[in-house]
Order: C-alpha cells, then sequence, then structure tokens
C-alpha cells in the first residue's frame, strides 16, 4: 500500500484547529449555504435577463 | 527622405523635406486621408520611420475578397499594401540583416486594405504605443517577416470594418479571437469571413453578408462556437439589484486578462486593459473593506472606427484621443470565458466575501490586519502562472510559497489578494490571499483551496488530493508583504 501523502511533510500543524469542533464546521458550511445561495440565485436570474435583452441589442 | 521609392520595399524617413503626408502619394489609391489620420493619431511623435511592404497578400483580406468583395461586377485588387513602423530611422540592409537595432525599433505593422471608406486592415502595433503609459492591457506576441528577416511586436490586434463583409461586431469579434489564438494554442485562429458566417445558423431573417449588423447575444454564440464559455452582463439588469456591482465585475473581467466586448450604443468595443488612480481616497471606515475596482479610472479599448490604445475614461472624454464614450455608456459587456471557468467572478466575490468576514476564520483572526485598511484585488489566472511568480514574489513567508508549489491546483482559480490599503497604494504589496478553485459551483463550500493570513496559512489538504474537504492550519512566524501577483496584464516596465 502507498503511503499517505503529505502537502508539507515534517511540518507541524498549528495547535489552533481552523474550526474547534465538527460542530463549529457543520454550522459554518450551514450558514454558507443559507447566505451565499440565495445571493447566487439572484444572480443566475440577473444573467438570464441579460441575456434576454441581448437579443435585443443591435450594434453595427 | 524617401529611398527605394520604385522597388517594393520603398522606406520613408520622417524629415524636413517628408512626412506622414508624404505617405498618402506612395501609398496610393489605398491608404486615404482618413485612414493615414488613424494611423497618426497612435504613432505621430513616436515613428520616425514606414516600411512600405507593397503587394502585400493578407491572409484575412484574402479572405473576405474572397468570399465577398471578388463577387463584384468591379472589383477592388486582391492585394494590399502592409506600413512597418520603426521608433528610429533604419535603412534596409538593417533590416534584412536582422540589425538589433532594428528590431529594438520596430513598432508593428499596419495593413492598408483597397477597401472604402475603412483600409485599415490587420493591425498590430507594439503596446508601448498605448496613450496612457500608466495603463496595463493584455497582449500577444506575433514575429513578422519583412524582407526575409524577423521582427517581433507584442500588443493587441487592432482591425476595422470594411462596412460590407465586416461591421463592428465582426471586427470587435476578430480582435478578441486573433489575441486569443494569438496567445495559446488550444484556440485556433478564425478568418474574418469565418466570423461573419458563425452567426448564420441565428440569423432569423437577417442578411449575413453584407452584413448589416449584429444583436450581442449572436456576438456571445460566435464566442461559444469557437470554444469560449461567454456570459453576458446587462448594466440595467445589475443595477437593478446590485448597484455598483456592473463596474466591478468590468474590471475583475479585465484585471483578470481578460479581453471582452462591450456594447455601447449601436456600437460594440474591446475593451482590453485599464488604468488605476490609487490616490483617490479610500471610502474610509464605513465599509469593512475596498475591492481596487474602486480605484480604477478608465479602460484601454480598441474601436474598430478609431484606433488601438485609446483611453475610455469613468467620466468621458478629457483629451482629443479619448473615446468619445464614457462608463455609464456600457451598456452590456459579454466575457469570453475559458471552458474550465465554471464559476463566474459576481459567484465567487460571494462566496469570499463571506469566509473573510467569518469571525472564526476570516480577516478578524489576524492581528496583523486590525485597524487596518483592507483592500481587495480580485482576479482570476491559471494556476501554471500562479505557480510560476511563486519564488520571485516570495509569499511572505518560506512556507506559504514551498506549500503552493507543492499543492495540486485546478487549471484556474481565483485569487483574492489582502492588502493595506496604505502600503498597496505606495507599494504595491499585499499581506495575504485567498485561492478560490474556479471549477467549483456557486453552491459549493468546498472552494477554498487555501487561505493566508500573515499569521496563518489554510490548506484544504483534501481537494488538493481529490478527497473531501480536510483543513490544515499552519502558523506563520515571520512575515513580510509582498509584491502583488502580476501576469494577466502587461504594464510598461514589464515589456
Amino acid at each position: 500500500m502507498p503511503p499517505d501523502i503529505e502537502l508539507l511533510p515534517n511540518q507541524p500543524e498549528s495547535s489552533r484547529p481552523v474550526f474547534a469542533n465538527e460542530q463549529e464546521y457543520a454550522e459554518f458550511r450551514e450558514s454558507f449555504v443559507n447566505e451565499v445561495i440565495p445571493q447566487q440565485q439572484e444572480w443566475l436570474e440577473v444573467r438570464r435577463r441579460s441575456e434576454e435583452q441581448a437579443r435585443q441589442r443591435f450594434v453595427r | 527622405m524617401i529611398t527605394n521609392q520604385q522597388s517594393i520595399f520603398p522606406i520613408v524617413t520622417f524629415d524636413a523635406a517628408d512626412s506622414w503626408d508624404s505617405l498618402l502619394t506612395l501609398v496610393k489609391p489605398e491608404l486615404d486621408a482618413k485612414g493615414l489620420k488613424r494611423l497618426k493619431q497612435v504613432l505621430e511623435g513616436k515613428c520616425q520611420c514606414v516600411v512600405v511592404e507593397r503587394h502585400y497578400i493578407d491572409k484575412d483580406y484574402r479572405d473576405t475578397f474572397s468570399n465577398f468583395h471578388s463577387k463584384r461586377f468591379n472589383t477592388p485588387s486582391s492585394r494590399c499594401v502592409r506600413l512597418h513602423f520603426f521608433s528610429a530611422p533604419i535603412t534596409e540592409q538593417a533590416v534584412a540583416f536582422g540589425d538589433a537595432a532594428a528590431k529594438k525599433a520596430y513598432l508593428g505593422y499596419s495593413v492598408i486594405r483597397p477597401t472604402k471608406p475603412n483600409c485599415v486592415g490587420r493591425t498590430l502595433l507594439s503596446h508601448v504605443l498605448r496613450v496612457n503609459p500608466s495603463a496595463h492591457l493584455s497582449a500577444c506576441d506575433e514575429e513578422v517577416h519583412l524582407m526575409g528577416a524577423p521582427l517581433d511586436v507584442q500588443g493587441f490586434p487592432f482591425i476595422s470594418q470594411d462596412s460590407d463583409a465586416t461591421v463592428c461586431a465582426e471586427a470587435a469579434l476578430w480582435m478578441i479571437l486573433r489575441y486569443y489564438s494569438n496567445r495559446y494554442p488550444w484556440y485556433s485562429e478564425t478568418l474574418p469571413f469565418e466570423i461573419t458566417s458563425l452567426t448564420a445558423d441565428h440569423a432569423y431573417g437577417m442578411r449575413v453578408c453584407p452584413s448589416g449588423g449584429r444583436n450581442s447575444w449572436q456576438l456571445a454564440e460566435g464566442l461559444r462556437l469557437k470554444r469560449f464559455s461567454p456570459v453576458i452582463y446587462s448594466r440595467e439588469e445589475i443595477d437593478k439589484r446590485f448597484p455598483g456591482q456592473f463596474d466591478h465585475l468590468l474590471y475583475t473581467y479585465v484585471e483578470s486578462g481578460l479581453p471582452l466586448l462591450a456594447t455601447v450604443p449601436g456600437h460594440v468595443i474591446v475593451v482590453c486593459g485599464h488604468t488605476s488612480d490609487y490616490t483617490v481616497a479610500h471610502p474610509g471606515s464605513a465599509t469593512q473593506f475596498v475591492y481596487s475596482s474602486h480605484f480604477n479610472r478608465a479602460y484601454v479599448v480598441h474601436d474598430d472606427n478609431e484606433f488601438p490604445y485609446q483611453m475610455l475614461n469613468m467620466d468621458g472624454k478629457k483629451e482629443e484621443r479619448d473615446s468619445k464614450f464614457d462608463w455609464k455608456q456600457i451598456e452590456e459587456f459579454i466575457v469570453p470565458l475559458p471552458e474550465k471557468v465554471f464559476l463566474p467572478a459576481e459567484e465567487v466575490k460571494n462566496a469570499i466575501e463571506k469566509v473573510l468576514k467569518d469571525p472564526g476564520v476570516g480577516l478578524a483572526q489576524s492581528a496583523a490586519l486590525k485597524d487596518k485598511q483592507i483592500l481587495l484585488r480580485l482576479f482570476l489566472t491559471s494556476a501554471r502562472s500562479f505557480k510560476r511568480r511563486l519564488h520571485d514574489r516570495g509569499m511572505g513567508n518560506d512556507l506559504v510559497e514551498q506549500a503552493y508549489r507543492q499543492m495540486p491546483m485546478p487549471h484556474f482559480v481565483w485569487i483574492c489578494e489582502i492588502a493595506d490599503y496604505v502600503e498597496y497604494s505606495s507599494s504595491r504589496k499585499v499581506l495575504g490571499e485567498i485561492i478560490w478553485d474556479a471549477t467549483r459551483n456557486a453552491h459549493e463550500p468546498d472552494g477554498w483551496i487555501a487561505l493566508h493570513l500573515p499569521e496563518r496559512l489554510i490548506m484544504d489538504h483534501g481537494s488538493a488530493l481529490n478527497k473531501n474537504q480536510d483543513f490544515r492550519p499552519y502558523d506563520l512566524l515571520m512575515h513580510n508583504s509582498y509584491s502583488l501577483f502580476q501576469s494577466n496584464l502587461h504594464t510598461l516596465n514589464t515589456q
């Protein structure tokens, strides 16, 4: 079996984790989805309307 | 002085006896006063000598000649004249024998077509001729052969419409497509009539040729057919929902080295660069951070009705050579995103802001950034370009440089540099960055590849090894500011 790959071998990680525990990590992901996705949906609609307008915008 | 006047290659050296007007006589009937005026607007004062190449067979003009002009009762010549511009007087021998001074003095070329009312055909002028010396812009390389000797030029391609087979829509598409095919082998070279024909299946009863114009959706479709994944942004629609974001997005794509099509009333132009003014005041503490787009003041544009490297100012025309348009007249832009950029700029901006504003992992975690006026610079680049400059930039800490070098990354990455506004505005130095995977979709919180703050580097080992997100934090005991990433756009200092 090949050894596990380490991107930074022998480099000690920080004693301070990125998220204190699994629950904090899950909360971060949940709040990301709750905050970001509604904005992304709005942008999707803006781009769709932009494409509609582009069919009417004539250049020469 | 004109030498070799009767030959294929006459040379005009500007002096008391001969000036730009001598070209009108020498390059008759192809060059007219309108065409000469355009060339003078970008070259006058910088060009001292012109080599005229008569009987030049231009691939782009020959393409429209074969498909359109040759079908007329009264046909123009199938040949062109090509003008080569030099910043110093040169001789035939200096060019033919590859003299280093002649190579250094080369400013590029312009093909003069026998088409009226617009005779300026395929043109590539050096970007050192930019109207505003402080502008940053996209540029590609060409090797040009004159009298059998190679000459190099770096700039952004330009062509004017011939008003028959091509109008502004095709001319603008040609400029974008030629830039990409010159620069990246992934994109094939496209000749003008092929561009005219790109929209033939979507003409909806409109004539394809002579071209009467195109709607901008057809321009986007043309880009799609040439291997791009274009996105259309309308100012009106964005202003309704997200005021101010249209100009930010336009800047972000240009800063990413993605030249794009911008429509102004009844016309389309190419935006290929910009210039910023960091003496403009930071908006203050009312906002947590400000983007570098806030300091942008003008775009570098190629308007096929004008001449290369015009400036389109935020607040309109200031000098004779500036574009007659201003920013608010840009109604829409179409960005030719590469195929593997699934995440557009507005979506990555939302995602990145969410991470940076998070009290547990974001900017608040850095003592070095506390009380600083934070400036963010968002751009897209290839992982290859980003990695190529790691060592020169230093990345503030050896560990960061080593980590990024080792880390597998997607082909394209969004980078958001984090800087102290005061330091950035004086020395263009940054303090960290967040890297986001451009192949993610907008709904995934997993796109975050790395976050580098002055005291800490967080890397996602999971995505690097094609596994689930697995963040690893590393303390950075020593940290310096380091230079911003410069590769997407060319400056006069980095040519």
